[in-house]
């Protein structure tokens, strides 16, 4: 069978993984991040190849994708940043750290800039709550975070690729050779 | 083992079966408690909080509907701490809600209406906007509309346990919640309006009766589709002479009130515009309308002419086998004593007699198995791997058997194990499936039957039955048969066994055995492996043959083919009358004069060529039908007949289940019941100069006729497996012949094998007429593997050619691909295929002349097409 969207390498982790659980379904939500991780985002043709190789339908991998906001289900930019609105993070003043990247970026919430290196979102608590503001991008935490310091980690991201300013990975294992 | 519990609801003691919930258990107390997620035919879910109840020594409300009973519980329904919690999910429901009652299908029959009513509050503490979702095109079915979802997965769990389509989704999450198809798109499915029925509320009603109606001006008829042999109880619902929906009631009738896509979207045809609703006849080459009192004098003269200068057997009948008990009865009656020829027959003939004589022959009785035996066999063995599209509520009986029974199901059929994105079917939730050749069914059983043989058969086995199987399996190999099914020695001898070593093995046959080649004799090899399995005569066992029209089991049994009289009384072989096809070859000779058709249409369902020979012969053709075909435009009297819908009298279904159809509405038009027609004829046909017919009294009601037919059984109604089981099987280990032939190998040549067989969306030709079920397929396709179609680079919707080996006919077709499909396989459903069924060979059987015509090797080739 033919994969319309997968790569061979996603596929095949996949199914590596299938060992490791009692049935074929249990495996979705792994399936959706080597999805997400092979394309960026969870596309729908790749959630038909997940269906495929699931034995599911197509609606069942979809039902399962949209509950969760840490599936993207539109392509994203380079650097998927993602606000936490949650209580701790929205007292110290979440709200106007989400305001400045709006301005600086010239985005709204959900939206990608022009030249694909940003998208921003507001998402729950991402267990940080102690040193809000924060933020993540990619697979990186910035905290405490400023005006200031949010400039400063977009200059970095753009003309670098990384900035000093990451915080963790004490709550992130490490993940190596991942995007 | 029954371990009841007994537990106090409302200070009312009640006694319950253990593992019974608390709000089932409070309405045996009489107290319904308000719900949404619940259902009777859903595990728990417990999602809405509305059920909630107090349990004392419980610190908080408790969710009723997931809640088991256990001893001593006491419950409290309506306890203000109840109540108020209950008001709060109203609020919450109501603050999101659009309160369209007036314009809301469901408005009359919805919950949240009634518990509104009784627990919500005046007013509402929300503020907020109410949410919106844009409306979206979710197919021509059924309508969508997620503002009054109260997103209790109802319908999302319906179609996954109990339909097994996974069509329907939950998404997004919060007061965003909404249910749908994949990614937004429209809804693809077995479109078995489950989901319409089930929802609470007015979020997913049908698209096919939008606005049509208020729910409370709807007269309700309790019937029985017509549809499939399946016997479903379902509900009319009219306004006056209209149908506007179907319904069916959970727990209600053999089906359990689940329906499939024809018994709930298929009552247009009822009301079509083309139906007949006037007798007509042909004078002088003039069409003319005439009375019933002219049409019914026309029809006596003719069949008296024909009985005066040829005799009596120059008359025969053919009859549907979608018409009642009563008018087969009557019919035969017409046909035998009124007119005097032997030669009758019904649609039976197109299959389900193979499995009627053949299990009458060996067990004395065709009724083996119910749908209770799917529930408690163990292990069931099924050469039907497309009984989701001919029979679905058969079809969801296996399937709860191995959901919810833990039953083991090994599955035959020419099908690969996967399915079709949203159709569910049978290989793909097999224990273990055998896929086979095409037209190797046959070459199985053989394969089983020896596995079993040489494995354990059972001790029970008559003896010299046990021989004479041994004898004509003699000398063939499994190789032999492995090149005939591509199924090896194994895969025979571990499936043979699981059958045979279970405690209760039942055995499920359709149509491609049916109407395989020499259906009847692979019946009997059928009846024998079930033999010396041991699998028969005990509760969970048995044969069960799938029958496709609602009526063919019932049309045996009351005397419709030419060789039983009413109550399955066998005549000898040279009392027999004609079979369809004789009768047609008979008329061609010039031996039969007169045919008297009652919705059958040979020119459709036999050899075209043939059949229109033959009625040009015919001095007299009555045609009594729903619909005009194309044999009653040959016709010299059409007598218009009345659909299920419009009479009352008797269906049996396939497991010879005999069930009750009323008048919903009248017949349309001047059309008639048919057996009212039947006793008029009857009636007619005595009379003379001494007797005029109008001092005959006809039969006053459906239940005369029934109560004569069952008079006319000398065995009694109904004949049952019983103590006469092991005497029938004696006498016929005695006289059996059993013979096995070494099978011829399945030689692929680079052709493609096609099927011509039946969608899950149509019944024969009249769903054609119901523009429920023409919306989901209305024209002939052909249905190809993935792969074979990117070999030979074809796209879906592409036109392709088929032509069939020796013939130099060919005809154009769409693809669509199919999963499901063998590779090298096609697959074309019949009900706009006669252009196909043309070019197919055409044989019929040995023993019973059932014709077959479904398959054939056939080219297939892209058209070029030039742009
Ligand atoms: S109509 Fe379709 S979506 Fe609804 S329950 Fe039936 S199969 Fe599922
Ligand atoms: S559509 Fe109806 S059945 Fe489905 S979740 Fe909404 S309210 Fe419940
Ligand atoms: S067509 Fe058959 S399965 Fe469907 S509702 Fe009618 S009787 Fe039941
Ligand atoms: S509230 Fe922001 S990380 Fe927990
Ligand atoms: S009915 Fe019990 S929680 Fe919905």
């Amino acid at each position: 069978m033919k994969y319309k969207a997968l790569s061979k390498e996603a596929v095949a982790r996949i199914e590596a993984e299938l060992p490791k659980y009692p049935d074929r379904r249990s495996l979705t939500l792994p399936a959706l991040r080597i999805a997400q991780e092979d394309l960026g985002y969870v596309s729908e043709p790749a959630m038909i190849d997940i269906a495929e190789i699931l034995e599911l339908t197509p609606i069942q991998v979809y039902d399962v994708a949209t509950f969760y906001s840490q599936y993207n289900m539109k392509p994203v930019g380079t650097y998927l940043v993602q606000v936490c609105k949650t209580l701790s993070c929205a007292l110290v003043g979440a709200a106007s750290i989400v305001e400045h990247l709006q301005k600086k970026l010239g985005i709204g919430i959900g939206e990608t800039t022009e030249d694909g290196f940003f998208t921003l979102k507001v998402v729950e608590c991402l267990a940080s709550c102690g040193s809000g503001p924060m933020m993540q991008i990619n697979d990186r935490y910035y905290e405490q975070l400023t005006p200031e310091k949010v400039d400063q980690i977009l200059s970095d991201l753009k003309e670098q690729g990384k900035s000093a300013l990451a915080t963790g990975p004490f709550m992130l294992p490490a993940l190596q050779g991942q995007k | 083992m029954s371990s009841r519990i007994t537990l106090k609801i409302n200070d009312q003691e009640v006694t319950v079966e253990k593992g019974t919930r608390v709000i089932e258990a409070a309405k045996l107390a009489g107290a319904e408690i308000a719900h949404f997620c619940y259902h009777p035919k859903l595990k728990p879910d417990a999602n809405c909080r509305m059920c909630l109840v107090e349990i004392e020594k419980m610190p908080k409300l408790q969710t009723s509907c997931s809640t088991e009973v256990s001893e001593g519980m006491v419950v409290q329904t309506a306890s203000e701490k109840v109540l108020d919690a209950q008001k709060g999910v109203m609020a919450f429901l109501l603050g999101n809600h659009p309160l369209d009652c007036p314009e809301c299908d469901q408005g009359g029959e919805c919950q949240l209406q009634d518990f509104a009513h009784q627990y919500g509050a005046m007013t509402s503490p929300f503020g907020e906007t109410k949410r919106t979702f844009e409306k979206t095109y979710f197919g021509p079915l059924i309508e969508k509309e997620m503002n009054r979802c109260v997103s209790c997965l109802r319908c999302v769990r319906y179609c996954d346990e109990v339909i097994g389509s996974n069509a329907l989704g939950s998404m997004n999450r919060g007061s965003m919640h909404e249910v749908g198809a994949f990614a937004q798109q429209e809804l693809d499915c077995e479109f078995c309006g489950g989901c319409i029925q089930i929802c609470p509320v007015g979020a997913l009603t049908s698209r096919v009766s939008m606005f049509d109606y208020r729910t409370w001006q709807l007269k309700k008829t309790e019937t029985v589709c017509n549809y499939c042999g399946d016997g479903c109880t379902l509900t009319l619902e009219t306004v006056d002479e209209d149908i506007k929906r179907v319904s069916s009631e959970t727990g209600v009738g053999r089906n359990g009130g689940d329906l499939c896509a024809r018994g709930f979207f298929g009552y247009g045809a009822v009301n079509h515009e083309s139906r007949l609703t006037r007798p007509r006849i042909r004078l002088n080459n003039n069409d003319l309308e005439v009375t019933w009192e002219w049409a019914y004098q026309t029809v006596t003269d003719g069949l008296k002419a024909a009985i005066q200068t040829h005799g009596p057997k120059a008359v025969g009948g053919i009859i549907s086998a979608q018409c009642t008990n009563e008018e087969i009865y009557l019919f035969q009656k017409l046909m035998r004593e009124s007119v005097g020829t032997p030669h009758i027959d019904s649609g039976a003939r197109f299959g389900y007699i193979n499995a009627i004589a053949a299990l009458t022959d060996v067990f004395g009785t065709a009724r083996l198995s119910r749908y209770e035996d799917i529930s408690e066999a163990d292990c069931l063995l099924v050469f039907a791997g497309d009984m989701t599209e001919t029979n679905p509520i058969t079809a969801l009986k296996v399937k709860d058997a191995i959901r919810n029974h833990k039953t083991k199901l090994f599955t035959v059929a020419p099908y690969h194990r996967k399915r079709e994105t949203y159709i569910s079917h049978l290989p793909h939730l097999a224990t273990q499936h055998t896929e086979i050749s095409m037209g190797s069914e046959n070459a199985a059983i053989l394969g089983f039957t020896k596995a079993i043989l040489e494995g354990t058969p059972s001790p029970h086995t008559p003896s010299d039955l046990f021989e004479k199987i041994k004898f004509a399996v003699n000398g063939i190999s499994f190789d032999q048969i492995e090149s005939a099914t591509g199924v090896s020695e194994q895969a025979f001898k571990d499936i043979g066994a699981g059958f045979a070593n279970a405690e209760r093995g039942l055995i499920i046959v359709g149509r491609s055995i049916l109407r395989g080649i020499e259906g009847y004799q692979s019946m009997l090899r059928l009846a024998e492996l079930s033999i010396l399995s041991g699998q028969v005569g005990r509760p969970g066992t048995g044969i069960l043959a799938l029958a496709k029209e609602s009526n063919a089991f019932g049309a045996v049994e009351m005397g419709g083919t030419p060789e039983f009289l009413p109550g399955f009384q066998s005549l000898k072989k040279e009392e027999r009358g004609y079979t369809a096809l004789e009768m047609i070859d008979a008329a061609a000779r010039g031996e039969i004069k007169a045919l008297y058709l009652v919705g059958e249409n040979p020119l459709r369902s036999l050899p075209q060529k043939r059949v229109a020979e033959a009625l040009k012969q015919l001095d007299f053709l009555i045609c009594q039908d729903l619909y005009p075909t194309e044999t009653t435009a040959l016709a010299h009297v059409v007598l218009p007949g009345a659909s299920y819908a419009e009479k009352s009298g008797r269906f049996t279904n396939h497991e010879g289940e005999t069930q009750k159809i009323r008048e919903a509405i009248d017949p349309l038009g001047n059309a008639k019941p048919d057996w009212q027609i039947f006793s008029t004829l009857i009636n007619k046909m005595k009379t003379t100069e001494k007797v005029p017919y109008q001092k005959l009294l006809g039969y006053a009601s459906v239940d005369a006729v029934w109560k004569e037919a069952v008079m006319a059984m000398p065995q009694g109604w109904p004949v049952l497996l019983g103590s006469k089981m092991q005497e029938s099987l004696a006498a016929y280990a005695a006289r059996a012949n059993v013979t096995w032939l070494a099978p011829e190998p399945f030689v692929k040549n680079g052709a493609f094998d096609l099927q011509v067989g039946q969608s899950l969306f149509h019944s024969g030709k009249m769903s054609t007429y119901a523009t429920g079920l023409t919306t989901l397929q209305d024209k002939m396709m052909v249905l190809m593997h993935p792969e074979d179609a990117e070999r030979l680079e074809i796209e879906e919707e592409e036109l392709v050619q088929i032509s069939v080996e020796g013939s130099d006919a060919v005809i154009e077709l769409p693809v669509k691909y199919s999963k499901k499909l063998s590779e090298g396989t096609l697959f074309i459903s019949e009900h706009f295929a006669l252009e196909i069924k043309k070019m197919l060979p055409f044989t019929t059987d040995s023993t019973t002349g059932v014709p077959y015509g479904d398959r054939g090797r056939v080219s297939l080739a892209k058209v070029r097409v030039s742009t």
